[in-house]
């Protein structure tokens, strides 16, 4: 999927909704740090990431973090690796308001991507992190016996969480 | 037992008869790139990996006959485990996009049993796998020339899966994969993380070959100067996320 990016303005945030992969071809929007106070980075759509991505997005973020509040919104699992794999791919200063975990159920062989926001469905209390989220009532799942496990290790998934 | 450049003893022994084949045992990503770049393996295969006698079986094959292993990686690495139905092969041209695999490659994951686990990173090490192959094959000093006529040749983009593997890769018709390079690339990102690398001047082939190793189950590669490069990876079929990063890796070098 090609990369694409939209940009909405609310009073002194700059919302950048990014969409498809962020490779050798994503051109990156020039952003105007000095008319806005805070960026989002709405990541939703982002559908992968490599290794020419990664260096191209590490070059574009660093000015625009060094000049403004910086939050990523609904990043998904590839941007959630990539947070901590590398270290500097969330700027320093920069926060994640939410992200996607996978939640698995073996019985009906179904994924489930639940957005937690941080503080709400995720915290971080006394440098070890908390998951209040609970996939049984806030998950879509037709199956009454169903049971949905987070599929991913917690302590390499949150690891960004405590950095 | 085996040292590790810090001094640690590694679980790695040499296989009988075999020399160059290791067999270890709970060792990490980084204990194996080690244990290659610094003692005599080219095969490090982990007894508590999965599918082990079929690693340790291919391991041998590789010394014993490598002409076959780049007649067919697919039949080497997966044996009597393979499903004849699955085989996908993508023959490219320097003219083709990488968008045209990777899209035909994300059909062929969405019609085995067992890829929801691994669909997102196995397209990511195909992309890696395949801009590399692309960049041996068509480079300019290191770089795809767009302006510049391309030299005849060939990538080949192939999968098949097992019981409880996938394997896919690439092939080139150039051989001009420089192994040693690739290994301390990967060594690099691990000494230094990713984001140092980048700063060290690593490009992205240097990033890629960690990322593959990273998300691979094994990591296989071939290389006959001048002739052809094969790099090819599996991953398991039907693991949750979880399981998949409790499993050591294993890796296969001929070069």
């Amino acid at each position: 999927m090609e990369f694409k990016s939209t940009q909405f303005i609310e009073g002194e945030t700059l919302v950048l909704k990014l969409e498809g992969a962020i490779d050798e071809d994503a051109a990156f929007p020039s952003v105007e740090t000095e008319k806005f106070s805070k960026v989002v980075l709405d990541l939703d759509g982002i559908s992968a990431i490599n290794s020419v991505g990664i260096r191209e997005w590490m070059e574009w973020i660093r000015p625009i973090a060094a000049k403004v509040s910086l939050v990523f919104r609904n990043c998904p699992k590839a941007m959630v690796f990539q947070i901590n794999m590398v270290e500097g791919f969330l700027p320093q200063g920069a926060s994640v308001e939410s992200f996607y975990v996978p939640y698995y159920c073996e019985k009906c062989d179904k994924e489930q991507n639940a957005l937690f926001v941080v503080g709400k469905d995720v915290a971080v209390e006394g440098g070890s992190v908390k998951v209040n989220f609970d996939p049984n009532s806030q998950l879509q799942c037709s199956a009454t016996d169903c049971e949905l496990e987070m599929d991913v290790t917690e302590a390499k998934y949150f690891q960004f969480l405590t950095r | 037992m085996n040292a590790a450049r810090d001094g640690r003893q590694l679980n790695l022994v040499p296989h009988d008869g075999h020399p160059v084949i290791g067999i270890g045992k709970g060792l990490t990503s980084r204990d194996v790139i080690d244990s290659i770049c610094d003692l005599s393996f080219k095969h490090i295969v982990q007894q508590d990996g999965l599918s082990f006698d079929r690693e340790l079986r291919a391991a041998c094959q590789m010394v014993n006959d490598p002409a076959a292993f780049f007649s067919n990686p697919l039949e080497v690495i997966l044996a009597d485990a393979a499903d004849p139905v699955t085989v996908l092969r993508i023959l490219s041209t320097a003219d083709e996009k990488k968008q045209k695999v990777l899209t035909e490659f994300g059909k062929y994951l969405d019609s085995l049993r067992g890829t929801r686990a691994i669909v997102e990173q196995a397209l990511m090490v195909a992309d890696e796998l395949y801009t590399n192959g692309a960049k041996n094959a068509w480079k300019v000093n290191g770089c795809i020339d767009k302006t510049a006529p391309a030299r005849k040749g060939t990538l080949e983009f192939f999968a098949q899966a097992g019981d409880s593997r996938l394997v896919f890769g690439c092939r080139d018709s150039f051989g001009e994969l420089k192994m040693t390079d690739v290994l301390e690339r990967i060594r690099k990102c691990m000494e230094l993380g990713v984001a140092n690398a980048i700063r060290q001047g690593e490009g992205g082939a240097g990033i890629g070959s960690y990322m593959v190793f990273d998300a691979c189950l094994s990591y296989y590669a071939g290389v006959t100067p001048g002739k052809e490069s094969v790099v090819c990876v599996t991953m398991p079929l039907g693991l949750n996320r979880r399981t998949m990063a409790g499993l050591p890796k294993n890796i296969h070098l001929i070069a």
